[in-house]
């Protein structure tokens, strides 16, 4: 089976709230505040990819990236821990794009790749946070889509696989061709490459395709457009933390259980 | 009769017969050490090659301060009766080749004054001194029986016994022979008098009928411990000294043999001997399972799977049997957690008196397992990421590189035509950057510049780590990608003298950047504020007299040997400063070291919090040290002492020097 | 028509509530009708009473091809209904079918939406964007428009006094590729996005052993216990309770941080809570700049205090 993951390169999503800033103009983050790295829920797909790959369920690993020029790192990064092959599919302003568009782009690129029997994408891109690229691609290539996994494991012929469910963990029996969001678990951490892999990934060639070599013109992907960003703007945090104090811990209880009660979040038990 | 007659007959009672078996055995013995060397070659041959003709002089001086017997003396009652033994055998052993130079070479060396004073006398009061020296031994080994040294080896008893017979036989056959020649001169050798009035128990028949068999003995047991000594740690007469030879120049001390990047086959890391240089291999051999290193070792009190004596023999005697076959050394013969236990603190190095370099093996191990297996504990993988990432471990940090200067009037480089007019470029470290406690040092530090005027500037924003938490914890490749990246930064803004408060940039700066072209002239804050405050650039107010201790960090101290610019600065201000029980060379770490300070292992007590106790016995109110990690470790550790109702909070010096700035 | 689809059986929950609440407001203000949709009767039945002119029972297996069958039963009745808006409850059903049922219906999807307002005559909706570090508004260029809404953002729908009839609908078998083979429930443990209070622990507790006298006190509050993604990785809690970017995002009354220093990932996870209670022995704990209340103490301390003032003063 091939197994192609759907990367993203995002903006640190450690950086702290107090440094966050939106550029009004481009509404997005200004350029250099903080470094762009794979994205966690990306990670977590390559990983389970990885995992499945190990284990013979998957015979090849693809790493398909749609973004900029120097997005390339994020695949460069999945060959250093052993994805099989790597394409970028070049847009320069893929933050720019909507879930649908994106979505026409991978799922032109897929169909370029095979399409393949498994297609793993994070549960959401960790900057905009749609979460709809992975069900999007699915339906437009006709196949069904499981969100929110964390396990798969190759059991009677079909490819068994466990989420999060409304009520706890879900394990379902699907049969490829499939999509799967991924989300993260302790288990999916994704793996520290070897330096001879780092150093052999940094040499191997990773195709690159432009959008209209993938059939779609700036007036295709246009006409896939769905939403419509207005502002983006960083929201005022009222910053002030009342200190509660007392000379015991125990006097600080109750003060503190007086105070939600005050306050009205809390109800005090008589 | 005259003095200038004394003299013995050499070989009294000797037969021809006894005088063949004498060479024959000692021709078998010098064979069977032969094949002993030969064999502990082939080890070493398994090795890279490593320089070891530069800095001769260097080199010379320090084994020769070894051979006197420095090194061991470092610990007094081990180092006595080492040098009781060494000395001793010495004088035993010119004794032997005087009797050689007069009856094998004929020239008659052994009368007179010479025989009197030296071959009776003295000869007699040093084989004494080794007889008192090998019972001090026994003393220590098998009554006070200290930890550190090994247990449940016969062949210790069999040596230490050995030795003490062949002195105690050769005591014997002395009182003997007077006894029974009536030797006039007896009393110019004492101990073979004492001897001898006990052998003159016996008849003249007795005794001449013992002696040849005790000599055959004690002639035997002497080629026998000569042919043992490659085949024991007796080897270490031989290898010791080499080693010392041998051992890297210091200073720089600590520093990580470089990863070659661009090799054909790149070696990473060590899994095997052939990854060993062969002086590596050697140092193994130079092992006298003293134990030192382990009594001294952090975190071997704390309780954790790493004896740093463990690491030298375990991989001694793995490679000895199974030489280039042997299983993998990183993860195998030596474990994970063994590894990641150290916190690269050199105390080990430091106590050793024979120059073992336990540290670059250590590191040397971590290579393999984190750039080859991929097998690291969760926080260093996190450090890896955090630097790939943001060029900084702090994972999750709030601030920004400038974001401590919280208005201080200090300039970012960048905002200068250029470093000329500086007298100075404050690398600020991550440490400052990221952590909110360790961002008052980096505003003390400038307050105290600020206000004795000194020109300096920051590299603000263009600042990424050195990258020693990488290199510490195995991961070369990381390392070099920020330290060329650093050196880029620094030499295309034309840096040439630095000052930091953190150690670890201290080390990786001063020694270990000029690999990539960088050479700097770099000081602790401490060396900088000390010659501040002498040349009287640095105003400072009176106080009350708090007792402060200072904590040595390792990095600063063991690594750089800065020990005093901090201490004066101490002593200069209002403050009653004292010493802990391990301080200086022998400073107790703090436990943050290796990477420490951002993963910590699941055994053990924490290393930060025995060092805290120790700050605490002594009746301070303040520990004060020269590093953000310690800051960080002590003031961790001091919660709990404080818990307990005593008063301790950790300082850097910075803080205190500005707390008694008198500003205008 | 707006229509609010919920998966709720057996009477509405306080999140279908929620969707009815946003779909009345809407309606109002666009002047078109509120429809439920529901998987049980008993749900639908409530609809009327809660400001729906229309409500819908869509029967069939539930589980088939994990809910493939639902969604295209809601698809179908949402082109029967000419619907404009779909409302959905951003949980892990809402989340998978709100993008699915837009491409069916060539619509658009908006997920996580914390608001909306009508401009124009057409809804713009908010959602936060960068983990909650910024919020964005958007607007779909075609409609119709599914959205899902996230818990606790939208007030719920009063009680009306109106009603009703249930109408039935038929969930078509689905493709079979996909077979729900079981599921293990969370356990009795209350689940932490219902929450209303949430007692978390993290590592600056110290020892796994605090977890328990976190649940103490959760039971006595009649909350759920959290933690965060350093007492997780300890293994001192579950990866189920893990509250953050990568666990779970709530929107409870009241949070409670002990020991929780307050990185931006955990940060993320607790932005809907309406009051943060940080407990940290570090001052200068960044969970202090996001909380209401503050209290500078060892978090194990404070927890066996509230537990002994809670205990001491229950009758």
């Amino acid at each position: 089976m091939h197994a192609v993951v759907l990367l993203k390169q995002i903006l640190d999503w450690e950086l702290p709230p107090q440094r966050f800033r939106i550029d009004p103009q481009t509404k997005r983050p200004p350029d250099g505040l903080a470094p762009k790295l794979l994205g966690p829920f990306e990670q977590n797909a390559l990983e389970l990819a990885l995992q499945l790959e190990q284990a013979g369920t998957v015979e090849k690993v693809t790493a398909l990236l749609a973004g900029p020029a120097d997005a390339v790192e994020a695949l460069r990064k999945a060959l250093a821990v052993r994805a099989d092959e790597a394409v970028h599919v070049e847009v320069e302003e893929v933050d720019a794009l909507d879930p649908s568009q994106t979505a026409e782009l991978l799922v032109a690129a897929l169909r370029r790749l095979g399409p393949p029997e498994l297609v793993l994408a994070g549960r959401q891109a960790g900057d905009w946070d749609h979460g709809q690229v992975g069900y999007l691609v699915a339906e437009r290539l006709g196949w069904p889509a499981v969100g929110l996994v964390f396990r798969g494991e190759s059991r009677d012929g079909r490819l068994h696989v466990w989420r999060i469910g409304p009520s706890g963990v879900e394990q379902l029996a699907v049969r490829p061709p499939v999509v799967l969001t991924v989300t993260s678990h302790t288990d999916l951490r994704l793996r520290m490459g070897s330096v001879i892999d780092l150093m052999a990934a940094n040499r191997k060639p990773i195709a690159s395709w432009r959008p209209d070599e993938l059939g779609l013109g700036s007036a295709d992907l246009a006409a896939a457009r769905r939403l419509e960003l207005g502002e983006v703007w960083v929201p005022e945090v009222d910053r002030n933390c009342e200190l509660i104090e007392g000379e015991d811990a125990a006097e600080v209880a109750a003060r503190l259980l007086d105070r939600l009660a005050g306050l009205e979040l809390l109800e005090r038990p008589a | 009769m005259l003095v200038a007659a004394a003299t013995r007959e050499v070989k009294w009672e000797v037969t021809t017969a006894m005088a063949v078996v004498l060479y024959a055995s000692m021709v078998v013995a010098l064979l069977v050490f032969a094949y002993g060397v030969w064999r502990l070659a082939r080890v070493w041959r398994l090795g890279r090659p490593a320089p070891v003709g530069d800095q001769l002089g260097a080199r010379a001086r320090r084994t020769l301060a070894a051979i006197g017997q420095a090194t061991v003396l470092r610990k007094p009652l081990p180092g006595v009766m080492h040098a009781l033994v060494f000395f001793g055998w010495w004088v035993l052993f010119a004794a032997t080749v005087v009797v050689f130079v007069h009856r094998g070479l004929g020239l008659h060396i052994m009368q007179g004054g010479f025989y009197l004073v030296f071959q009776s006398f003295t000869v007699d009061l040093f084989g004494a001194l080794v007889l008192v020296g090998l019972g001090i031994a026994f003393f220590r080994r098998y009554v006070v029986r200290p930890p550190e040294l090994e247990r449940g080896k016969p062949a210790d008893a069999l040596l230490l016994g050995s030795l003490a017979l062949i002195v105690l036989t050769g005591f014997a056959l002395e009182g003997m022979r007077i006894a029974a020649t009536d030797d006039r001169w007896a009393s110019w050798s004492p101990v073979g008098a004492l001897a001898s009035r006990g052998a003159g128990i016996a008849t003249d028949a007795t005794l001449t009928d013992v002696y040849p068999a005790l000599w055959l003995f004690h002639v035997l047991l002497w080629h026998a411990l000569l042919a043992a000594i490659p085949y024991t740690k007796f080897v270490h007469v031989f290898t010791s000294p080499l080693n010392v030879f041998f051992s890297s120049p210091r200073p720089p001390y600590g520093v990580v043999a470089p990863t070659d990047f661009t090799a054909e086959a790149v070696r990473l890391g060590i899994n095997s001997p052939s990854d060993m240089t062969w002086t590596q291999l050697f140092m193994l051999d130079a092992c006298t399972e003293c134990g030192r290193c382990e009594a001294v070792c952090p975190a071997t009190a704390a309780g954790k799977p790493l004896s740093p004596k463990r690491v030298i023999l375990d991989l001694r005697d793995a490679i000895r049997a199974d030489g280039a076959d042997v299983a993998p050394l990183a993860g195998g013969v030596i474990t994970p957690e063994a590894l990641w236990a150290c916190t690269t603190c050199r105390a080990c190095e430091e106590a050793c008196p024979v120059a073992v370099e336990h540290v670059p093996l250590i590191v040397g191990l971590r290579q393999n397992l984190a750039m080859v297996q991929t097998s690291v504990p969760t926080g260093v993988e996190a450090i890896v990421v955090s630097l790939e990432a943001r060029e900084h471990p702090f994972r999750g940090a709030l601030s920004g590189r400038t974001d401590w200067l919280q208005g201080l009037p200090v300039p970012e480089l960048s905002s200068l035509e250029d470093a000329v007019d500086l007298d100075v470029v404050y690398w600020v470290g991550c440490a400052a950057a990221f952590d909110e406690r360790a961002q008052r040092i980096a505003r003390s530090l400038s307050r105290i510049l600020l206000h004795a005027g000194v020109r300096f500037a920051v590299l603000g924003a263009q600042e990424r780590c050195t990258g020693d938490p990488a290199r510490r914890t195995g991961n070369e490749f990381h390392y070099e990608t920020l330290a060329r990246a650093n050196v880029e930064t620094l030499d295309g803004a034309g840096v040439t003298r630095i000052v930091t408060h953190c150690p670890h940039c201290l080390q990786q700066l001063r020694h270990e950047y000029g690999r990539f072209g960088g050479r700097y002239e770099v000081v602790h804050h401490s060396e900088l504020v000390s010659s501040l405050i002498e040349q009287g650039r640095v105003r400072l107010a009176p106080g009350a007299r708090e007792r402060v201790a200072y904590h040595d960090p390792c990095y600063l101290g063991r690594y750089n040997r800065v020990f005093d610019a901090p201490r004066r600065i101490l002593d200069v201000l209002p403050l009653e400063r004292v010493e802990m029980r391990r301080s200086g060379a022998a400073s107790f770490c703090c436990g943050a070291g290796g990477g420490h300070a951002f993963y910590s292992d699941d055994e053990g007590a924490k290393i930060n919090d025995l060092r805290v106790r120790e700050a605490a016995e002594t009746g301070a109110t303040t520990v004060v040290t020269g590093c953000p990690f310690c800051l960080t470790m002590l003031e961790d550790g001091a919660r709990q002492v404080v818990k307990e109702g005593r008063t301790l909070r950790a300082r850097d010096f910075a803080e205190l020097v500005a707390d008694f700035l008198v500003d205008d | 028509m707006i229509l609010a689809a919920t998966w709720d059986t057996d009477g509405l929950g306080r999140a279908a509530l929620e969707l009815l609440g946003a779909a009345t407001r809407l309606a109002v203000e666009l002047g078109d009708q509120v429809g439920l949709a529901a998987l049980g009767t008993a749900a639908a039945a409530e609809a009327g009473g809660h400001g729906a002119a229309r409500a819908f029972a869509i029967e069939g297996d539930r589980s088939a091809s994990a809910g493939d069958g639902t969604i295209a039963a809601l698809a179908e009745l949402a082109r029967e209904l000419s619907a404009r808006i779909v409302l959905l409850a951003a949980d892990e059903q809402g989340g998978a079918a709100a993008p699915r049922l837009a491409e069916r219906l060539s619509g658009t999807a908006v997920t996580h939406a914390i608001a909306v307002e009508v401009e124009d005559g057409r809804p713009a909706w908010t959602r936060p964007v960068f983990g909650g570090k910024a919020l964005s508004r958007v607007t779909a260029s075609f409609e119709p428009v599914v959205a899902t809404l996230r818990r606790g953002a939208f007030e719920p729908a009063l009680p009306t006094g109106g009603s009703a009839s249930v109408e039935m609908r038929r969930a078509p078998a689905g493709h079979g590729a996909v077979e729900l083979i079981g599921s293990e429930a969370a356990g009795e443990v209350a689940s932490l996005e219902e929450a209303t209070v949430i007692v978390a622990g993290g590592a600056g507790l110290g020892t796994p052993e605090a977890f328990s006298e976190l649940e103490e006190l959760a039971d006595l509050l009649g909350g759920a216990v959290g933690a965060s993604l350093a007492a997780v990785d300890a293994g001192w809690a579950a990866p189920d309770r893990q509250v953050g970017l990568t666990g779970k995002v709530v929107s409870p009354d009241v949070y409670f941080a002990f020991g929780i220093s307050g990185a931006s990932q955990h940060l993320a996870g607790i932005g809907g809570a309406k009051a943060v209670v940080a407990v940290n022995t570090d001052p200068d704990a960044p969970i202090f700049a996001a909380a209401r209340l503050g209290v500078v103490m060892d978090g194990r301390e404070l927890l066996r205090a509230l537990v002994d003032e809670l205990r001491g003063g229950e009758s």
